[in-house]
């Protein structure tokens, strides 16, 4: 990985927390997916996007 | 990052056997049109990478490495194909011997072999970009932005990014796609309890008003608040009903399968009417299918059209153009294709909708004809799965042509008599005995529990799918526009340098030139400045060999904004040879000035450039390489250059004059031709640009006597007491030296000199030798070596100096 994308991912990374628009615990998982050496698939963020625990409605 | 101390390539490509020792500074190597100076670069690309790109990319199909790689001898055996380099690892401060033969290429030896040896080396391995030739820079300037931008990414290591967010890119439609049928299983959810409750659309207060008739029935207390965690049959016996069963809701549930099942077909006749419209169409072409797959390389193939020659097969065709044709059409069938996908997805999502309410309601009868109609049960179970695997299928296009026959046929596939068989369970479940008013009160409150149930768990499943849609779609955006923030910040250093570096090549031409990326949507744009006149793509007015040199420019501030301080170490192959003889001492003031740590090679097929790299002090008289007289047999024969004073005493001391004479001619002719146009000499124009020597010498010896004295005169009016010291020791010196070769009479006689020379004896040549050399170090900086010259390089002459400013002398008087 290139140091501009290192820089990219850290951005990114810092404008979610920022923006406080993710959950810390997925903010955490999502970090430690792109800081993994194998790459990231659609169905690893598709499982991660959906990790949030949610209450009924009614 | 590295660079090389020593080369040794034996049997690779033209070269046989080859040692080099480059001391880690910038190497040139000249010589003519295949005299082997490539096989040098293709030994250290195949020593660092395992690879030659020459052997490799557009025009190459069947050749390789492993094949073509060794020496057309050594075919055969090619782990006789070997080279040795002496690497120096900056960061490191280690040495460490690479050797790699083309028996197997992709094993690489090291000596000593440490991991943080291997991790460096590796990392150079990754960049075969340090090894650029003439024939890849230009793809840099003029490819079509997409291209662009595809090199310049893969150039800056930024695929990843890319990537990265076409894989979060596809994540957040699949989580839409997730939402999409969650919303669809809470509405049947929901149509299922508003059907059981007989209520078109349950609001709270009448839910809570037909729930407590059934309460009342039971003697039980009325619930007076809908919240989120009521029990509608609180307090309810269920008298160990596992599967509550209620007649009225049971025949509804029933009615409302069949009620589904006769309109499906026409609910979903639109859709049905275009998948096999299309899907025949696919069928029935099958190009047209491939269009479909390959509109992006077709796209793609369009764009590096630049010969007869078809990019993406290497057909060559009768002419350019008829190619260019050719592939349009192809890109406008594609186009057209890639719509009929777009429309055809959308219906079969639409399809899928249609399935999912069809199937939920399926699901309710089920437990129905379990009870009555064991067959029928099992026959709804496989029918439901074999749709829910058909709307599966039909989300891929591909899919969806294999079941174009079921299109025409009937999608939906229902098992034979499925009408009448839920039309008889209809009847069975009418002619069981009616319930008590008790018991279906009890059923009715438990089965309204149960859906409400289901429905909460639809609604909490369809907002787990929300929220995910909503995490996906801000990591989606944050992560464009943090790329996009990233990239754009990236593209402005590279637009700066870029116009730094070509702005210093060509300040004679082009002191205002600029340039402008414009990344959109994956793509690249450039433009320059054309003298003021606007912002063109490159090749729009600009020649070849100005877009030659924004190529080498743009790989420069490419590279240093990919590697910084790293960048240490890049060969330039024939490169330089794009760069127009009127900008060569900027050129190299580029490389000099700009990346003075890094170690270049440079190969060149003009002596004269490779002499000019000298003179410009980018490199020393042993660092530069002649190749001549190539053969198959021997390989090149290469003369590691020596200082032109050195060999004019070697042929003195072969007593061989006539030779010596011609190198002394030869070497005062480039000279003067530099010094000439470094000096901006007075010389009598030729049309023919065939200057007399003599012309050249007296123009040159004359404006550097004006110069110094202008210098002296403006020295003078200023009071600077320190430049009159440097002037007058200058002029001593010059005034020793033309004293020495005889007075500036000489030069009316030139000619006659020239001649007499071939019959000096070598006492009478010595002197004179002796005379030239020390005249011609008056216009050298003692300190960078390098020829003296006048800034501005057009109109009036304000400084005379030399390029490390130990020379930088004012000629402007104080007005």
């Amino acid at each position: 990985m290139s140091d501009i994308e290192d820089e990219v991912i850290a951005r990114f990374l810092a404008r979610l927390r920022d923006s406080e628009a993710m959950p810390p615990d997925m903010l955490g998982q999502l970090e430690n997916l792109l800081k993994a050496e194998k790459k990231p698939k659609s169905e690893d963020f598709v499982r991660l996007f959906s990790s949030a625990d949610n209450e009924p409605l009614i | 990052m590295i660079q090389i101390e020593s080369i040794s390539i034996g049997e690779i490509r033209g070269v046989r056997d080859l040692k080099l020792d480059l001391a880690c500074k910038t190497l040139v190597i000249s010589g003519p049109n295949g005299s082997g100076k490539s096989g040098i670069v293709d030994g250290i690309e195949f020593a660092l990478t395992g690879d030659m790109s020459r052997l490799g990319g557009k025009g190459t199909a069947g050749l390789s490495v492993q094949r073509h790689g060794p020496h057309v001898d050594r075919r055969d055996d090619p782990a006789s194909a070997k080279v040795i380099l002496q690497v120096r690892l900056i960061d490191l401060g280690k040495s460490v011997t690479v050797t790699r033969d083309i028996g197997n290429p992709k094993i690489v030896t090291l000596d000593p072999d440490e991991i943080e040896i291997r991790a460096e080396l590796d990392e150079v391995s990754r960049h075969p970009e340090l090894v650029l030739s003439r024939r890849e820079i230009i793809k840099y300037v003029v490819a079509e932005a997409g291209e662009r931008a595809r090199h310049v990414q893969a150039l800056l290591r930024l695929d990843g990014i890319g990537e990265l967010r076409a894989t979060i890119g596809t994540a957040l439609n699949k989580t839409r796609s997730t939402h999409q049928a969650a919303k669809e299983n809470t509405t049947s959810a929901m149509a299922a309890f508003g059907r059981h409750l007989d209520l078109e659309a349950p609001a709270p207060q009448e839910i809570l008003r037909v729930i407590n008739e059934r309460r009342r029935i039971l003697g039980l207390v009325e619930l007076d608040d809908f919240s989120a965690n009521v029990k509608l049959d609180r307090d309810v016996q269920a008298g160990g009903l596992n599967t509550p069963f209620n007649k009225v809701s049971a025949l509804a549930d029933i009615a409302a399968l069949q009620t589904a099942l006769q309109g499906i077909e026409a609910a979903t006749a639109a859709e049905t009417a275009t998948m096999l419209e299309g899907t025949q169409a696919l069928q029935a072409d099958p190009g047209l299918l491939r269009l479909v797959q390959l509109h992006g390389l077709v796209e793609t193939g369009l764009s590096l059209v630049d010969s007869e020659l078809c990019p993406l097969c290497d057909t060559k065709w009768s002419d350019i153009e008829a190619l260019k044709e050719h592939l349009s059409a192809k890109l406008q069938k594609s186009a057209q294709a890639a719509e009929l996908r777009h429309r055809l997805q959308q219906q079969a999502q639409s399809l899928a909708r249609h399935i999912t309410r069809l199937t939920n309601l399926a699901r309710t009868v089920i437990p129905l004809a379990d009870g009555f109609n064991g067959g029928l049960s099992t026959t709804l179970a496989a029918w439901l799965e074999d749709l829910q695997a058909f709307s599966g299928r039909i989300q891929t296009l591909e899919g969806m042509i294999g079941e174009a026959e079921r299109f025409e046929r009937s999608w939906i596939n229902a098992p034979s008599n499925l009408g009448d068989n839920v039309a008889a369970l209809a009847a069975q479940v009418q002619a069981s005995p009616d319930q008590t008013a008790s018991a279906n009160a009890q059923t009715f409150l438990a089965l309204a529990q149960d859906r409400l149930d289901t429905y909460r768990r639809a609604r909490k499943t369809e907002e787990a799918a929300g929220h995910a849609v909503l995490a996906a779609e801000a990591a989606y955006e944050s992560y464009c526009q943090e790329s996009e923030a990233v990239l754009r910040r990236l593209y402005e250093a590279v637009e700066a340098d870029f116009t730094e570096f070509y702005r210093l090549i060509n300040s004679g031409d082009e002191p205002t030139f600029k340039v402008m990326f414009t990344p959109q949507q994956g793509k690249l744009d450039l433009s320059v400045d054309f003298y003021g006149k606007g912002m063109f793509p490159p090749a729009a007015y600009h020649s070849e060999g100005h877009q030659d040199g924004m190529g080498v420019c743009l790989y420069l501030a490419l590279m240093k904004n990919l590697l910084g301080a790293r960048f240490r170490f890049s060969v330039l192959d024939d490169v330089v040879m794009s760069v127009d003889r009127g900008h060569r001492k900027q050129f190299c003031r580029l490389l000099k000035e700009h990346f003075p740590d890094t170690q270049f090679i440079i190969t060149t097929h003009d002596p004269i450039w490779a002499r000019q790299m000298r003179s410009a002090g980018l490199v020393d008289t042993h660092s530069m390489v002649e190749f001549h007289g190539w053969s198959v047999e021997t390989g090149p024969i290469h003369t590691e250059a020596i200082d032109i004073w050195d060999q004019i005493d070697n042929d003195m001391a072969k007593d061989d004059i006539p030779l010596a004479a011609a190198r002394l001619r030869r070497h005062l002719e480039w000279v003067c031709g530099e010094l000439a146009n470094a000096l901006g000499a007075p010389v009598a124009y030729r049309a023919d640009a065939d200057y007399d020597l003599g012309d050249l010498f007296s123009a040159v010896v004359g404006r550097h006597g004006d110069l110094l004295k202008r210098a002296a005169n403006a020295a003078n009016s200023w009071g600077n007491d320190t430049a009159k010291i440097q002037i007058n020791s200058l002029k001593e010196d010059r005034a020793k030296a033309l004293a020495a070769y005889g007075g500036e009479n000489w030069i009316v006689n030139k000619a006659v000199h020239y001649n007499e020379w071939a019959d000096f004896s070598v006492a009478d040549f010595q002197p004179l030798v002796g005379a030239v050399r020390a005249l011609l170090l008056q216009f050298q900086c003692s300190t960078c070596k390098g020829w003296l010259y006048v800034t501005p390089s057009k109109g009036e002459a304000e400084a005379l100096r030399c390029d490390c400013d130990a020379i930088h002398l004012n000629l402007k008087r104080k007005a």
